[in-house]
């Protein structure tokens, strides 16, 4: 779950729970995220993160772009368009990757889930609509946005699962999307990250949304999670938000703000030894700008976007993004860093005493991306140690 | 000052878009003369609003200049009309109703479209024609019609013109807001006048530039004005008067035909529903309809059905033929317009109206017809033996890319 | 996969250092150029390809198909494969070029373009010096771009030059003359073959293209080839005969092999494959990329830029067998020239109308050759076969015959206005030939084609890598350099 950057929509729609939020809403706090209204704050941010940490809260992901692709060659267009196995999935399985554009640059986040054999549902953070467009030319497979006709109900926490199945909406395996009836609703059900947090991801019509939001809510009144509560979640584990932490390379117009995947933190989404997809090939000679988003924690209680990091006196790197963590007791932030300094020492620019010491902070994002690099440079080495 | 006197800047041209650069230019410190071409033509209806760094170096803020919201921009074709608005997303879902696909693709096209005139040398789509552009997007021929008649057509082009997917990039500045073209036109002569910019009476007889460096204008009154660099107001306006002109190598030059202002005017107000629609509306067939219209003014005729845009003021309609011969032919041989030709495209464009609206307009008391200035009627005697004169690239916003040329070559110095 | 297809007897050569997919003449050129650098290769032509003799197309008429002049040869090329020991040879050097105008007067534009002033003068005697000085500065200016017009980088603009590139022939030239007939000649010699109209855009480049061409050792230059278009293949097949070069002919070729990011053979429809770590293709963008690689292996945004639709709009290259002398005594004095057509600005605009509409042309700009002059074996004696290119037609195909016949009225019209009344005995059309987007628009193109692909290995000097028409074996160098650098390098 990768809410993109919010925007400045002048009066942003209301998602098929907007209801329901609102309802919940004692801060009346909102935020336009992808032209459609989004709490930030329901009621304290402590409490939302509290609850989806480590019990269980709802979010409305009504924001988050929805495709759909049907036709014999669904699979092979969006094995091209995304960097997901594609082809390896099997019904009911999902895979998470990233879409890059042709000179290897990251464009979005993209999560695939196989739905039946040639039926696959695929969400982004951003809209996709053109890439999607071109992705399926030439293609037996037809491209469909969803957005407006499903909703989306996440459930975040390590007691997402208990909560669903507490309103009776069961998931069939631990990994696999589940599609059912629930009282005459058509549901479908997946596995999502929320960050550091675990969850599931409940996809409805999106007239049957308020029911199935008041079921969940029925047993025992689970509190709402807002944006402000993720965006600490989504730190904690390592994921950059587009149009904050890096810009996507549709928007950005070229030039060197572009990032590629292992500069995001997220080289494991795009192996370059994985079949062909858009980018692939490019990705190797893209030159990014030496720069890379890292997570560090931070001894302080606030930092601003922008903040500087320097290390012993010279700067380094910036803050892009930025949240207290109730958990670690200190701030945790996204910054752009200049590779050679990612091993010292480094301070970051608080707004109130000046300077706090900064470390590098590992997230499940990172730990896979070291992986990944480590596994990538003995299979490189040993590749050239045969030649 | 005396007629030694070397001025920074030169402004060729005695429009909005002329005024805005040389107060603009002599705001920021630069001595600046303006003489005009004898070509420009009344201010007439609404204007996009000058950019914000005009408003900010003239003090617009101190006129009643009064910017009115955004305007819609409708194209009625075969009893359908389809209406765009500055606002993207919610144009996409406005558009979403006729076709759930654009409801996204919109926004991503408008969002794509951004910069199109300013693409470098290097992209490909610099030479690709609108029509290419636009079938690489949509299927709707009605939206694709709509595209060409509100974004193309203003600068003189069909659409299927190399290039002419630069025109695309106007599709920003219809959210601009609009203001009264007269107003905005005095203001901007009076910000001028206040900016000491030194304006001759009389129009431009001849250019020289003798020593490749410096120019010379002699007005039609024999006074001479020096300075180190000149510019037109317009590609246009510059060419019809014989002028050579660069303006940065953008393919919207246009190279035939002229605009024609027709105003109709009725005994009394119009009838409800031809009000429906409001802003600014575009009476077409279909894109071939659009190319039919850009050929015949290349012919030199009437057209029949001429391509119109329109807007509807109480008793008045003011509408616009962005493809209109400069001059008729007729057997051949070329004339000027007549009273009565004028009479003819006013009586042409109300029944256009009448029709693409679907309600009777009646005959209008008044017709007014004025035909703009000629592309090509300049290229018959201009002068190669001198440098190109710096014009704006043709824009949907003539007085910011006026301003903006004018900033750029007083930087220089 | 490969053991299914041994079983199945299949075979897979290998040791093959180059495949060329084509035998265009850009792809003959690639395929001797790489075989004289020490490479092993085999070129794959379609069957039936091999160039026809020439052809009778009535009785006692023969034509050569294609074209029989040339106006841009790289002489690089010509050098590196003594192409003249090969047989290359010219009938004739410096072709003067006889310019009919609207109102049927004309102007005959020497052999060598320095010496125009004087053949102005005779048409018209005040712009005589401004056309020599305008005619010498732009040939001086086309000598800056000719690197980039043979496949080279585009050289540093100054501003005045920048918006030369962008310029429409009409920008460029109206007003220029006292007399606009010599601005109509330019007008025809840019747009012949040309796409887009000559008030477009990106038009004028075109002019200065055909001014930095270069023939038989002069600039600007055109001359004809013995034998035309046949007579420079037989010469590259010579060519690449001498320098081993294996042709193969035929139409199986299914795909190419890509392994991993670099392509790594060709594969035939019987599942027969040839490994080969270059592979260059001289077919059509389409062919070379979308059927042989596959759009699912291909960028989502070099694939937008295959889909473009091109501008439908062709010329065409009739036959016509002339039954004894032409009325126009200019023309008959002389049939050893190339002759223009001219016609009025809106003669033009009317033309491309037509084109675009799928009309029958009435007018055009017309490009007339008497190849009998330069072969006498081509037509009976006293008579003579002539090739008329006729631009812009409509991109119509021939088998609808009302169309067919047509065309054929309207080369008989263009004819006679060319050359005045002649017995026609025959008129025969070969297929459309695409009339290309303006010449800057061809640079971009090429930029992508040659360089976008990704897939290593993969060179591409088909159609669209070429600027503007005609036949100039740069691209065929260019692909050639770079699969040997890359293949040098360890492929």
């Amino acid at each position: 779950m990768h809410f993109p950057a919010s925007d400045d929509a002048a009066e942003p729609r209301a998602t098929p729970l907007y209801a329901a939020a609102a309802g919940l809403s004692s801060t009346n706090s909102w935020t336009s995220i992808n032209g459609f209204a989004a709490a930030r704050v329901y009621t304290s941010v402590e409490d939302e993160y509290g609850a989806a940490s480590e019990e269980a809260a709802l979010v409305d992901l009504g924001p988050m772009r929805r495709y759909t692709l049907r036709g014999p060659d669904a699979s092979i267009a969006l094995a091209r368009l995304t960097t997901t196995p594609v082809g390896e999935i099997a019904v009911g399985e999902g895979a998470r990757g990233l879409i890059l554009d042709a000179e290897g640059y990251v464009v979005d986040f993209a999560d695939v889930t196989r739905l039946s054999g040639d039926l696959f549902l695929l969400s982004t953070a951003t809209p996709v609509d053109r890439r999607l467009q071109l992705a399926v030319r030439g293609f037996n497979a037809e491209a469909l946005n969803v957005g407006a006709m499903v909703a989306a109900i996440g459930l975040a926490g390590p007691r997402a699962r208990d909560a669903a199945s507490a309103a009776g909406i069961d998931l069939l395996s631990a990994d696999a999307t589940a599609q059912g009836r629930v009282r005459g609703v058509e549901l479908a059900i997946r596995p999502l990250s929320f960050g550091a947090a675990p969850g599931v991801e409940i996809m409805c019509p999106g007239e049957d949304a308020l029911v199935i939001w008041e079921r969940l809510r029925r047993k025992r009144p689970l509190p709402a999670a807002g944006v402000d509560a993720l965006e600490i979640l989504r730190i904690e584990g390592g994921v950059p938000r587009v149009g904050v932490d890096f810009h996507s390379a549709d928007v950005s117009g070229g030039g060197s703000v572009r990032m590629t995947p292992d500069e995001i933190g997220l080289p494991h989404l795009a192996p370059p030894n994985r079949a062909w997809f858009n980018g692939r090939r490019a990705m190797k000679s893209a030159s990014g700008a030496g720069r890379y988003l890292v997570v560090l924690s931070i001894d302080c209680d606030r930092v601003e976007t922008g903040a500087a990091i320097s290390s012993r006196g010279e700067a380094v790197g910036r803050i892009t993004s930025s949240a207290f963590s109730p958990r670690l007791r200190r701030v945790v932030a996204f910054a752009e860093m200049a590779v050679a300094a990612l091993g010292r020492p480094l301070e970051a620019a608080t707004p109130a005493s000046g300077k706090a010491a900064a470390r590098l902070h590992e997230t499940a994002e990172s730990r896979l991306a070291a992986v990944f690099r480590e596994n990538l440079r003995t299979a490189t080495e040993s590749g050239r140690s045969s030649v | 000052m005396n007629a030694r006197t070397i001025f920074d800047l030169l402004v060729i041209g005695a429009d909005a878009a002329g005024f805005a650069a040389a107060a603009c230019a002599a705001k920021s410190g630069a001595t600046v003369s303006l003489i005009a071409t004898g070509g420009e033509a009344p201010p007439a209806g609404k204007t996009p609003e000058p950019p914000n760094f005009v408003w900010r170096l003239l003090d617009l803020h101190l006129r009643d200049l009064r910017p009115e919201a955004r305007g819609a921009q409708t194209t009625l074709a075969a009893g359908e009309a389809l209406t765009t608005t500055g606002d993207p997303a919610r144009t996409g879902e406005e558009l979403g109703r006729r076709d759930s696909v654009l409801e996204h693709l919109w926004p991503a096209f408008a969002a794509s479209m951004k910069g199109a005139d300013d693409r470098p040398a290097s992209s490909p789509d610099r030479f690709l024609s609108a029509n290419a552009v636009l079938d690489d997007y949509f299927s709707d021929e009605l939206l694709k019609t709509h595209v060409i008649a509100s974004c193309v057509a203003p600068f003189g082009l069909a659409g299927d013109e190399a290039g002419s997917a630069a025109a695309l990039a106007s599709l920003g500045e219809s959210g601009r807001r609009r203001i009264d073209a007269r107003s905005l036109f005095e203001a901007l002569a009076d910000a001028a006048a206040g900016a000491a910019v030194d304006h001759t009476n009389g129009r431009l007889n001849a250019l020289l530039c003798a020593d490749g460096k410096s120019w010379k204008a002699i007005s039609d009154s024999g006074r001479e004005i020096r300075a180190r660099r000149a510019m037109a107001s317009s590609a246009l306006l510059a060419e019809a008067a014989g002028l050579l002109v660069a303006c940065n190598g953008s393919p919207l030059v246009r190279r035939a035909g002229a605009e024609a202002v027709i105003r109709l005017r009725f005994d009394k107000r119009l009838p409800a529903a031809a009000h429906a629609h409001g802003g600014l509306c575009f009476a077409a067939g279909d894109r071939a309809a659009i190319a039919r219209a850009r050929d015949e003014m290349i012919d030199g005729v009437i057209a029949e059905e001429p391509f119109l845009s329109f807007e509807i003021f109480g008793k008045e309609i003011l509408a616009r033929a962005p493809f209109c011969p400069a001059r008729l032919s007729e057997g051949g041989a070329g004339r000027e317009w007549t009273g009565q030709d004028k009479q003819i495209l006013g009586r042409r464009a109300a029944d256009v109206i009448a029709k693409a609206l679907g309600v009777p307009v009646g005959s209008p008391r008044e017709i007014d017809v004025s035909v703009g200035v000629d592309a090509a009627g300049g290229l018959a005697r201009r002068s190669f033996d001198m440098p190109a004169l710096d014009a704006p690239a043709p824009s949907a916003d003539p007085v910011g890319a006026a301003a903006s040329l004018a900033l750029e070559l007083i930087r220089h110095d | 996969m490969t053991d299914e297809m041994t079983r199945r007897g299949a075979r897979i050569e290998g040791g093959i250092d180059a495949v060329i997919l084509g035998a265009a003449p850009d792809g003959l050129a690639s395929a001797a150029l790489l075989a004289r650098a020490g490479l092993h290769v085999v070129l794959i032509e379609k069957s039936g390809a091999k160039t026809k003799e020439k052809r009778e197309f009535a009785p006692g008429y023969f034509a050569e198909a294609g074209d029989p002049i040339a106006a841009t040869l790289d002489s690089k090329v010509i050098d590196a494969l003594d192409l003249y020991r090969h047989g290359l040879s010219y009938s004739a050097r410096r072709l003067e070029t006889l310019v009919r105008f609207h109102d049927g007067a004309f102007l005959v534009a020497p052999g060598d373009p320095a010496l125009i002033g004087e053949s102005v003068a005779a048409l018209s005697d005040v712009d005589a010096a401004a056309f020599a000085a305008f005619y010498d500065n732009e040939r001086k200016t086309s000598r800056s771009f000719a690197e980039w017009f043979a496949g080279g980088e585009p050289p540093k603009l100054p501003g005045a030059l920048a918006e030369l590139v962008s310029s429409s022939v009409d920008g460029a030239v109206a007003g220029r003359f006292v007399d606009s007939r010599l601005e109509d000649f330019i007008r025809a010699e840019a747009a012949l073959g040309s796409a887009a109209r000559p008030a477009e855009p990106f038009t004028y480049l075109a002019f200065l293209r055909r001014l930095a061409g270069e023939t038989a050792g002069l600039q600007g230059g055109v001359a004809a080839i013995e034998g035309g278009a046949r007579g420079l293949a037989a010469a590259l097949r010579r060519a690449c005969q001498a320098a081993g070069v294996t042709i193969r002919q035929t139409d199986r070729v299914k795909g190419v092999i890509v392994e991993w990011d670099r392509v790594a053979g060709v594969e035939f429809d019987d599942g027969a494959q040839i490994r080969s770590p270059v592979i260059i293709s001289a077919l059509s963008a389409r062919e070379t990329f979308i059927d042989f690689v596959g759009r699912s292996r291909l960028d989502i945004e070099f694939t937008r830029a295959l889909d473009i639709a091109a501008p439908r709009i062709s010329a065409i290259r009739a036959h016509l067998a002339v039954n004894g002398p032409v009325a126009d005594a200019p023309v008959r004095d002389n049939l050893a020239r190339r002759f223009l057509l001219a016609p009025a600005p809106i003669e033009i605009e009317h033309a491309y109308r037509a084109a675009r509409l799928g009309q029958t042309p009435h007018n055009a700009i017309a490009e007339l050759i008497f190849p009998s002059a330069f072969d006498s074996s081509l037509a009976p004696q006293g008579c003579s076969t002539a090739t008329l290119k006729i631009h812009p037609v409509a991109d119509r195909s021939l088998s609808d015959e009302a169309w067919r016949q047509s065309l054929i009225d309207a080369a008989r019209a263009i004819f006679a206005r060319m050359a005045g009344r002649a017995e026609i005995a025959a008129v025969d059309l070969e297929d459309p030939e695409p009339a290309a987007p303006p010449v800057a628009a061809c640079f971009e193109r090429r930029a992508r084609l040659t360089g976008a692909s990704g897939l290593e290995g993969y060179f591409f000097c088909g159609p669209e890598a070429l600027v503007g028409g005609g036949v100039s074996l740069s691209a065929g160098r260019r692909a050639a350099d770079r699969a040997r650098d890359y293949f040098r390098k360890g492929g």
